[in-house]
C-alpha cells in the first residue's frame, strides 16, 4: 500500500497536514511518500500508488503547481483509470479545471484541464461555508472557506449533491468532481478526520480490506456531534 | 461636494461620539461606522495629527500598540490610540473622530493606531501612516484572513511609499513587505531562546521556499513556525539582518539587552513569553525612530506591563494560576499560548482549556479547521497531569490532542465552560493554567475566581 503526498509544505493551507497525519495512523501499514515541488518529479510517474493526496494552498501556490504537473496530465489520467485513488481537498481541486482566472489581478492559466470547468478568483469576496452531503451511502460534511467558485457542467462526474450548503458555487447543489476514485471538494483539509466513516470508505477503495480508522470512538463522538449539528435546521449555512 | 459630505459626516459623528462618552459607552466603532457611511474617503479628509504610527501583523499588534503608547505617555506624550477600540477601518474612524474637534482639527500631534491587516486598503491609503510597524504574518482565521500570500498582497498594496516600515527581521514573510521605496528598519532577536531547531518540523510553516528562486529554504535555525533566521542556498537570499537585535535575555534578572546601531542597551523584560520578546523589541524600535532615547524608552518599559486580559498570574495557596490569552481560531497564537504553558516551571499543572469560539457556536457550528493547523503536542509534557477542556467543542479537541499524542487519561470534557471548575484536580497540581479565547474573557476571569476559591478550600481542609 502506497499512500503519496504531493507537495506537502506548500499545499497544507488549513489542517491539510494533520489530515495527511490522520490517514497515516488510520493506515500504519502503508508506504508515505512525500513529493516536493522541488523534486524532478512525482513517485507516481514512474510506479503505481494507491492514494494520492493534495492539499489546499494559496493562489499564488496554484500556478506553480499547475506547472509541475502538466507534464504528469496523461500518467494522472492513466492512474484514474486504473482507479488510483486520488483526493483533492480545498482549492487544489481547482488544479484539474481547464482554467483559473483570477479576477482581482486579471491573471489567468490553464488548468490541468480533466474537466470542462473554469475557476474564477476574486480575492475580495471570500466565501465562508459548510456543507453535508452523502456519497455512495457515506455521509460526508466538513466547511468551506475560499475565494474561489467553479463554473461548468460538473453533472455527470460531481462527488455529492449537497443536502445542505453550495456545490462547485453558489448556484450549484453539485459540490466537487469525482472520476472513478478521483475526488476534488472545496470541502478543507480536515476532512477525512472530521469524516469517519468517509475516511473508511476510502482506505476501501485504496485497497484497506476491513477499514477502520483511528481513534475511532472519539473520531465518531465528534462526527455524531457534528452531524446533528448539521443537520438542524436552525444552523444557517 | 465631498468636503460638504465630509463636514456634515464630521458634524455627525462627533456627536453621536460625545454622547456615548456622556452616556459612559464606548464610542469605539458606531462613530466611525457613521461616519464612513456619509463620506467613503473619510479618512482623507480628517485632519491628520503630525505623525501617525499604524501597528499591524498577525500576533501581537495589541500588545506592541499598548507598550508603544505606555511608553510614549510615561514620557510625557499626548497620544492618540485606539488601545480600548476596534482596529478596522470604523475603528480607527472613531478613534481619530473621538481625538478631534468638530471641525476635524487634531487635538494630539502624534496617534499610535493598531490596525487589522485586512483592513490596510481601507485606511494607509487615505491616512498615509508614517510608520508602519509589522510584528510577523502567519497563518490567521481562515475565513478573514485566508493565506500569508493574501495579507502580504493586501497590506503591501495599501502601503504609502512615503512610509517608513519597522518589520520582523527574523519573519521572511513580514521583512519583505512594501516596495523598494519604503524606508525599512528590521527587529529581530539572535540570542537562543531554547526550543531553537534547525530542522523543520513545525506542523506549519507559511513559507519554505524562496521568493526569489523557488529552491528550498534553509535555516540556521527556527524558534516556532517560520519565525527565525533563513538563507536560500540556491540564490543566496537570506533573512535580513535586523538594525534592533535582542542579543541576551535573562529571565532570572528580568532584562534584555538590544543592540541599536552597535551599542548594548538594557531594557526590562516585560514578559518572558518568546512572542513578548519580539513584541517588546518592535516598540522599542519603533520608539527610537521617533526619536526616543533609551533611556527614556527603558524608563517607560519599567512602567509597562501586558493587560491583565492577556496575561495574568496569582499565587494562591502556594498554587501558580495563570489566566493566558489562546485566541481560538488563530492556530499559531493558541500553539504559543499552548508550548509557553508547557515552558513555564511546574511538575503537575492543571489545564483548563477554554479556547471554542462563543459567536461562531451560538445558534451554528465552529469551523475548526484550524485546529488541525494548531500544535497540541505541549500536552504531552510531563508536566501536564490534567487537561479539562470546556465547551461545544470539547469532542474535537480530545481527537486533536490524540492525534498528537496525548494520553487520553488526562483528559476530562465539558459542554459548558464553567462546568470546568468542578472537574479540575486543584489539589494534587503546583499549577493551574486557564487557557481562554478572547472572547471568553470575562467567563475566564470567573473560571479563574472559582479555580482559586476552590484551592483555597482544598487548603482549609
Amino acid at each position: 500500500m502506497t499512500v503519496e503526498i504531493l507537495f506537502p509544505k506548500l499545499c497544507n493551507q488549513f489542517g491539510d497536514s494533520k489530515n495527511v497525519e490522520y490517514l497515516r495512523q488510520c493506515m500504519p501499514q502503508a508506504r508515505f511518500i512525500s513529493t516536493e515541488i522541488t523534486d524532478q518529479k512525482p513517485y507516481f510517474a514512474d510506479h503505481d500508488v494507491n492514494l494520492l493526496y493534495l492539499g489546499s494552498m494559496s493562489e499564488a501556490a496554484q500556478l506553480r503547481v499547475i506547472r509541475w504537473l502538466t507534464p504528469y496530465r496523461e500518467r494522472i489520467e492513466e492512474l484514474t483509470a486504473a482507479g488510483t485513488v486520488f483526493l483533492a481537498t480545498g482549492n487544489a481541486f481547482e488544479i484539474f479545471t481547464q482554467k483559473i482566472e483570477n479576477l482581482t489581478t486579471k491573471e489567468t492559466c490553464d488548468g490541468l484541464g480533466l474537466f470542462p470547468l473554469t475557476t474564477k478568483i476574486d480575492l475580495f469576496a471570500r466565501f465562508n461555508g459548510k456543507i453535508l452531503g452523502e456519497t455512495n451511502g457515506v455521509p460526508v460534511l466538513g466547511f468551506k472557506s475560499q475565494f474561489s467558485m467553479v463554473y461548468g457542467d460538473n453533472s455527470e462526474e460531481y462527488f455529492f449533491r449537497a443536502q445542505r450548503g453550495i456545490g462547485i458555487n453558489r448556484q450549484s447543489q453539485l459540490e466537487g468532481v469525482r472520476r472513478g476514485n478521483l475526488i476534488g471538494t472545496h470541502i478543507l483539509g480536515p476532512l477525512l478526520v472530521l469524516n469517519p466513516l468517509f475516511t473508511e470508505y476510502l482506505m476501501g477503495l485504496a485497497g484497506v480490506e476491513n477499514p477502520c480508522c483511528a481513534f475511532r470512538t472519539q473520531a465518531m463522538a465528534a462526527f455524531e456531534r457534528r452531524l446533528s449539528e448539521f443537520r438542524n435546521k436552525k444552523i444557517p449555512f | 461636494m465631498s468636503n460638504l459630505r465630509f463636514k456634515a459626516a464630521m458634524l455627525i459623528s462627533k456627536s453621536v461620539s460625545v454622547g456615548m462618552k456622556a452616556l459612559r459607552r464606548q464610542a469605539s466603532y458606531l462613530p466611525g461606522k457613521l461616519a464612513l457611511k456619509i463620506c467613503p474617503d473619510f479618512l482623507s479628509h480628517i485632519g491628520r495629527p503630525k505623525t501617525i504610527v499604524a501597528v499591524t501583523g498577525t500576533n501581537g499588534k495589541t500588545t506592541v500598540s499598548n507598550m508603544i503608547t505606555s511608553v510614549l505617555t510615561a514620557n510625557g506624550y499626548s497620544v492618540t490610540n485606539n488601545g480600548y477600540g476596534s482596529n478596522i477601518d470604523a475603528g480607527v474612524t472613531s478613534t481619530l473622530i473621538e481625538y478631534s474637534t468638530f471641525t476635524g482639527r487634531p487635538k494630539r500631534d502624534l496617534a499610535v493606531l493598531e490596525v487589522d491587516e485586512r483592513s490596510s486598503l481601507r485606511i494607509y491609503p487615505h491616512l498615509k501612516p508614517d510608520y508602519v510597524v509589522c510584528t510577523n504574518i502567519m497563518r490567521d482565521s481562515i475565513k478573514r484572513n485566508a493565506n500569508t500570500d493574501f495579507i502580504s498582497y493586501i497590506i503591501s498594496s495599501a502601503l504609502p511609499a512615503s512610509a517608513k516600515l519597522i518589520l520582523n527581521g527574523d519573519d521572511i514573510i513580514c521583512s519583505a513587505l512594501g516596495s523598494p521605496e519604503n524606508a525599512r528598519v528590521y527587529f529581530g532577536v539572535s540570542c537562543m531562546l531554547g526550543g531553537e531547531t534547525s530542522d523543520n518540523s513545525a506542523i506549519v510553516k507559511d513559507i519554505a521556499y524562496c521568493p526569489n528562486c523557488g529552491a528550498e529554504l534553509k535555516c540556521k535555525y527556527l524558534r516556532y513556525n517560520h519565525i527565525g533566521r533563513v538563507y536560500c542556498p540556491g540564490c543566496g537570499f537570506a533573512s535580513p539582518e535586523p538594525d534592533y537585535c535582542v542579543t541576551s535575555v535573562d529571565t532570572a534578572s528580568g532584562e534584555m539587552t538590544v543592540s541599536q546601531r552597535g551599542i548594548q542597551y538594557q531594557y526590562r523584560l516585560v514578559n518572558d513569553n518568546i512572542a513578548n520578546i519580539y513584541n517588546t523589541a518592535a516598540a522599542i524600535a519603533l520608539l527610537d525612530q521617533l526619536g526616543l532615547n533609551a533611556k527614556a524608552i527603558a524608563d517607560g518599559l519599567e512602567k509597562t506591563k501586558i493587560v491583565s486580559s492577556r496575561f495574568d498570574r496569582e499565587i494562591c495557596c502556594g498554587k501558580t494560576v495563570t489566566l493566558q490569552l489562546a485566541k481560538s481560531q488563530n492556530p499559531i497564537a493558541c500553539s504559543r499560548a499552548f508550548d509557553y504553558m508547557r515552558k513555564t516551571e511546574g511538575n503537575a499543572k492543571t489545564v483548563i482549556l477554554m479556547i471554542d469560539d462563543i459567536h461562531d457556536n451560538t445558534n451554528n457550528t465552529e469551523n475548526i479547521c484550524w485546529m488541525y493547523d494548531c500544535d497540541y503536542s505541549p500536552f504531552t509534557d510531563p508536566s501536564v497531569s490534567q487537561i479539562v477542556i470546556g465547551g461545544p467543542r470539547c469532542r474535537d479537541h480530545v481527537l486533536r490532542a490524540m492525534l498528537d499524542g496525548v494520553d487520553i487519561s488526562k483528559i476530562v470534557t465539558a459542554d459548558t465552560v464553567f462546568e470546568t471548575v468542578g472537574l479540575a484536580d486543584v489539589k494534587n497540581c503546583d499549577s493551574v493554567f486557564i487557557l481562554y479565547d478572547l472572547y471568553l474573557v470575562n467567563d475566564a476571569k470567573k473560571v479563574k475566581n472559582m479555580i482559586t476559591e476552590k484551592i483555597r478550600e482544598v487548603c482549609a481542609q
